[in-house]
């Protein structure tokens, strides 16, 4: 069988531009490593209890928003419910030493009335940066996917970095902490990631922040069920291991490491940019091209502790809002004591930013235990000591968790003594599920002054997509698919069916 | 840096990073026809030569009237120049 297309890795990105490209009238195959399809996000249930993976909560799924109608796009958006997130207060940011309390609610303006009276002194500051999120929003490729846009031209748009964006508009203090605390969403600094970066992440939240009935997992059924719709066909362990190329160098198809071969035309790599080079013979791309990707800067790593807990109400933890609540549909993010670096990936166990999900229970069920993720920023490059054993690393695993668990007590007492470690991941497991060399959560980095590469190649009819591409995110994922497929088949055709299927007008 | 120095220097990297042949490097080569970059090669470019000379040349207009290897020379040249007197 002969496809027209291979997209290598059945990620978000790679399923998305599967999907599209069916939707062309194109034969399409999906290759994944993993044993099953979207492993990065799709949760896992241990002991009965569901933990999200790396999907915790989106913005723009309201009806209309931006992630709304792309699912639209993929033909997925009837198939998933959403759940909104704690109207009141979705992120809560505690610092404990300064006494800083504030929990962001939904929707622009009652953010914007929040901040101001949180700090009425920087109110001019506050709506103008609040409006220059959703201005600079507009002109991102979210928005435009058809609009063509180059590597030359998404730089123009990435030159000013977050902090430059506070400075400008002298915002400082506790209101920059909370402004810039959503960085940890993407792993990089406010000094490195572009504004336009930022803006796009958070303009999503700041307009809703939900996930979906039954989570993460929902979401890899819905694509799943649209591919066999489409008559996509998905292989799962099926790690490519070679890009192969006909006699006058054009791309012929792709050999995986179980021994399988398949042929096509044409083909769409979604995995970390130094993953593809290494799958390609070095005489395909340029040095210099090599080099650019090779030396892409990889975003932050991090320790992840999967907790459970039974379900209990809280007291209001201090906010302004003085109902209890359940805590599912809200995160926590507990910052390091103030003058410290926010994202300081160095501090102990006890003293790092500390961001904690409730929304692991798929879409807030009503189970009588809940899953909770614990997120702590870590260093993504390789610790150069020698080799562990594989007994002291499980033993370095238990300590984590207890030091996390004994933190999450102290923290959030309401949680009370049904609190328990489920499992650990460090770099080492990140390094593995997620193919990235350091281990970083996200792939490569979104940088001011760095090229991440286009969706077209010099080698022809070999294209790219995925986050390290576009943008960051679930978003960011399907936007790189509409822009890749939007080289392939022509971005007015893309523009012309999003018109259609969308009715955005 | 001399004009010729930056020439050298600019001609040196440009063999070495995309593999081009040094006796197709004259100034009146046609950059895609003669040397063989294509338009997806101007953002390499672009990153060579703003490291190579500590510019920052990626959102200038002039970038879009280069035909030759000698206007690239006289761009960055210019650039350069421009570069230098700012700082003083
Ligand atoms: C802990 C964590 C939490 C997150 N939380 C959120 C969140 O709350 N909201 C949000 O929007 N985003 C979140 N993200 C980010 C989001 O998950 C990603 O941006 C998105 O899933 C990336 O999709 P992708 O298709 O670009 O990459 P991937 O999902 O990495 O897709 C690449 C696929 O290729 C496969 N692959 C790799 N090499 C090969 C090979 N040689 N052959 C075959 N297959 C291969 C991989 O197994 C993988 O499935 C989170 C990420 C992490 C790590």
């Amino acid at each position: 069988m002969k496809y027209d297309y291979l997209v290598i890795g059945a990620g978000v990105s790679g399923i998305s531009s599967a999907l599209l490209l069916a939707r062309f009238g194109f034969r399409v195959a999906l290759l994944e490593q993993a044993s099953g399809p979207a492993p990065l996000i799709d949760g896992f249930v241990r002991n009965g209890v569901y933990f999200e993976a790396g999907f915790h909560y989106a913005g723009g799924l309201e009806s209309g928003g931006v992630l709304d109608r792309s699912l639209s796009l993929l033909g997925v958006a009837e198939d998933l419910h959403r759940v909104a997130f704690d109207e009141l207060a979705y992120d809560t940011i505690i610092q404990p030493e300064s006494g800083l309390n504030f929990s962001f609610p939904q929707g622009y303006d009652a953010l914007s009335l929040a901040l101001q009276k949180r700090f009425p002194e920087q109110r001019n500051p506050i709506t103008k940066y609040l409006g220059r999120v959703q201005e600079v929003t507009q002109n991102l490729p979210y928005y435009h996917p058809q609009a063509a846009f180059s590597p030359l031209s998404l730089a123009a748009l990435h030159e000013q970095s977050l902090e430059q964006v506070f400075a400008e508009l002298a915002i400082s203090g506790e209101l920059r902490t909370l402004l810039q605390v959503h960085c940890l969403l993407y792993g990089t600094k406010p000094s490195e990631v572009p504004f336009a970066i930022h803006a796009g992440v958070v303009d999503g939240y700041y307009r809703s922040a939900s996930t979906f009935k039954g989570g993460g997992r929902a979401l890899v059924k819905a694509l799943v069920a649209a591919c066999e719709r489409s008559g996509v066909d998905l292989f799962c362990r099926h790690q490519v291991s070679e890009v192969e190329l006909t006699a006058a160098g054009a791309f012929a198809g792709l050999a995986c490491a179980n021994g399988e071969r398949l042929q096509a035309v044409n083909c769409v790599s979604t995995i970390h940019p130094k993953a593809m080079l290494a799958l390609v013979p070095d005489s395909v791309f340029r040095p210099v091209y090599r080099r650019r990707l090779n030396a892409l800067a990889e975003t932050a790593s991090a320790e992840i502790v999967f907790l459970r807990c039974e379900r209990q109400r809280g007291s209001a933890l201090g906010g302004e809002a003085s109902d209890s609540y359940d805590f599912a549909g809200r995160n926590f993010f507990f910052l390091p004591s103030p003058g410290t670096d926010l994202f300081a990936p160095d501090l102990p166990l006890c003293e790092r930013l500390l961001y904690l999900n409730f929304a692991s229970s798929g879409g807030f069920t009503g189970a009588h235990e809940c899953g909770i993720t614990a997120i702590l920023p870590a260093a993504s490059e390789v610790a150069a000591g020698e080799a562990q054993s594989r007994f002291a690393y499980a033993e370095g695993k238990v300590q984590i968790g207890e030091q996390v668990r004994e933190r999450i007590s102290g923290l959030l007492p309401e949680l009370g003594a049904g609190l328990k470690v489920e499992c650990v991941a460090t770099k080492k497991t990140l390094q593995r599920i997620n193919l990235s060399p350091t281990g970083s959560l996200y792939g490569v980095k979104h940088m001011v002054g760095q090229f991440n590469p286009a969706a077209k190649t010099r080698l022809e009819n070999f294209f790219l997509a995925g986050q390290a591409t576009t943008a960051p995110g679930l978003l960011g994922a399907i936007t790189s698919a509409l822009m890749a497929v939007g080289e392939i088949v022509g971005h007015d055709k893309v523009e012309a069916l999003r018109r259609e299927v969308v009715c955005d007008g | 840096m001399t004009d010729v120095e930056i020439i050298s220097l600019v001609n040196d990297s440009l063999i070495e990073e995309f593999e081009l042949d040094e006796s197709a490097m004259v100034s009146e080569a046609e950059i895609f026809a003669d040397l063989g970059l294509d338009s997806l090669d101007i953002v390499d470019m672009v990153v060579v030569l703003e490291g190579l000379l500590e510019i920052k040349i990626r959102d200038d207009e002039g970038l879009r009237e280069i035909r030759t290897l000698g206007d690239i020379h006289r761009f960055v040249i210019t650039k350069k120049r421009e570069t230098e007197t700012a700082a003083d």
